[in-house]
């Protein structure tokens, strides 16, 4: 039974019965063009400094990194972003909010495949708080982690060809992950969105529930790609999300890899 | 410190910038009305999400005529630049087919699904080569195999860790079974039709044969 009930009146709560707490969520972003002379990847955080919208109706986040390799990458990730800003307000909040996200993101593939004839795409992470848990889908190579309790957890899948080849190693039971490393391809994505057939999204069925102190990172290949899993547990530690953000950018920056991508950091700390 | 919210929902400082630094960065960047507005982008149909894997049906008829439309089997390689680039490994190593299944009754009714050459996996799940998305009552994994042996130029079936009962031409198979053109195979609650383009006909080796003279 939950212990806070607001039903229950006042005189027949014991007086050390602690009143009843919600999580409040501090957001930063942070965005970088590389050694890039374009950049492609896009990203929105709705309803971060609204917080009666926050409670409402959850707070959204996204990122959204545009194929380069392909014909426009910044078309496709901004038809993305803009898809799912459309459908995130639309959504219906006491339905499935997991379900809906997922045929978002369905949506926002089927509109970039429209736009660019599937010769283009991108890569989301789209994550939803909503009522203190937490839903995501995620299609392609970006990253949505969570700092708890000082470990880093990686929440969801790569779409990338290693990884097809990992499961073919573990399903032909030879179990040997030689291939999938030595395979020049391995980084290529398997999915994403503005694929033609695109067929797998990452997603959680049920929410995550989330707890005081936890931390989020969500973020393109240029940032988790680039950082260390040890640099990006200690930058999440830092006292507010947007010193995070300027400790990522600083480290990259220091790095100044020639061939460093563009990058784009969403961080978001649970407290009370 | 001035935390600020742009109409692109970007987070910012506005005691630092004069406008959203993140907005029409290197001038590539194209604008989109802001939040609350859903804009239809292009000439493109509105319409209910769709299921996965089946794109919009105006997905393509929406594309402007002489516009690049990817081939088929396309293919990016990743460059040396490590650019985000995609690979769809069955279609992109133009990997011949060698006959299909095409669902004729289930949930994927209407859907028609590749062979190629060697083992082919049946199930539900990810990873999975004929992967049968709809029909609940198929395992994830390996519910069947589709075997082509190029050297024999037959196509078998195997049945794997399915719980269920395969049947071809309502028949239950228990252990591996040639197939046959139009044979019928029951996966779950879906029904196959079988239709081999590897044949006396035609392989990949020697090409199409011609058809024998009738008497």
């Amino acid at each position: 039974m939950w212990p806070f009930s607001h039903k229950e009146p006042a005189e027949d709560t014991a007086p050390n019965t602690p009143t009843p707490r919600l999580l409040s969520y501090q957001a930063a972003n942070l965005q970088g063009i590389g050694a890039r002379a374009r950049q492609e990847d896009s990203f929105l955080i709705v309803n971060a400094l609204d917080v009666t919208e926050m409670k409402n109706k959850g707070l959204f986040a996204v990122v959204a990194d545009g194929m380069g390799g392909m014909k426009d990458g910044k078309i496709a990730s901004e038809t993305a972003i803009s898809c799912l800003r459309g459908e995130f307000a639309e959504f219906d909040r006491d339905g499935d909010i997991a379900e809906q996200l997922r045929r978002a993101v369905v949506k926002a593939s089927a509109q970039v495949l429209s736009r660019l004839g599937g010769d283009g795409g991108s890569t989301v992470v789209a994550c939803i708080i909503f009522r203190e848990r937490l839903y995501f889908a995620s299609v392609g190579d970006s990253f949505i982690l969570l700092k708890r309790e000082g470990h880093l957890y990686r929440l969801n899948r790569e779409h990338t060809y290693r990884n097809q080849l990992y499961l073919e190693a573990i399903r032909d039971g030879s179990m040997d992950p030689e291939p999938a490393e030595s395979n020049p391809e391995k980084a290529a994505l398997t999915q994403f969105l503005g694929m033609d057939g695109m067929n797998e999204v990452d997603y959680l069925r049920s929410p995550f529930p989330l707890r005081e102190n936890d931390a989020l990172l969500i973020c393109s290949d240029g940032v988790g790609g680039v950082l260390t899993d040890g640099q990006m547990l200690d930058y999440l530690g830092r006292a507010t999300p947007t010193e995070a953000c300027a400790a990522i950018d600083e480290e990259i920056r220091r790095q100044g890899r020639k061939h460093q991508d563009n990058y784009t950091a969403l961080c978001i700390y649970c407290g009370y | 410190m001035a935390l600020t919210k742009c109409a692109n929902d970007h987070l910012y400082d506005s005691d630092l910038y004069p406008s959203c630094p993140y907005c029409n960065g290197g001038g590539n960047a194209i604008s989109f009305d802001g939040p609350g507005k859903t804009t239809p982008l292009g000439n493109m149909g509105g319409g209910s999400p769709d299921p996965i894997g089946q794109p919009a049906p105006d997905a393509f008829a929406s594309v402007e005529p002489g516009a690049t439309v990817a081939p088929a089997g396309y293919r990016k390689r990743q460059d040396d630049d490590n650019k985000t680039v995609s690979v769809s490994r069955k279609k992109t190593n133009l990997e011949p087919v060698t006959g299909w299944l095409v669902c004729i009754d289930g949930p994927d009714k209407g859907r028609d699904y590749h062979l190629y050459d060697k083992q082919n996996t049946v199930g539900r799940g990810e990873g999975m080569d004929i992967r049968i998305e709809g029909d609940k009552t198929i395992s994830r994994d390996r519910h069947a195999r589709i075997a082509y042996d190029s050297r024999h130029n037959n196509f078998t079936l195997i049945p794997a860790d399915s719980t269920n009962n395969i049947y071809v031409n309502d028949e239950p198979v228990y252990i591996p079974r040639k197939l046959d053109a139009y044979d019928c195979v029951e996966f779950g609650e879906s029904k196959f039709v079988f239709v081999p383009l590897c044949c006396p006909r035609f392989t990949w080796a020697d090409g199409l044969v011609p058809a024998p003279k009738e008497e």
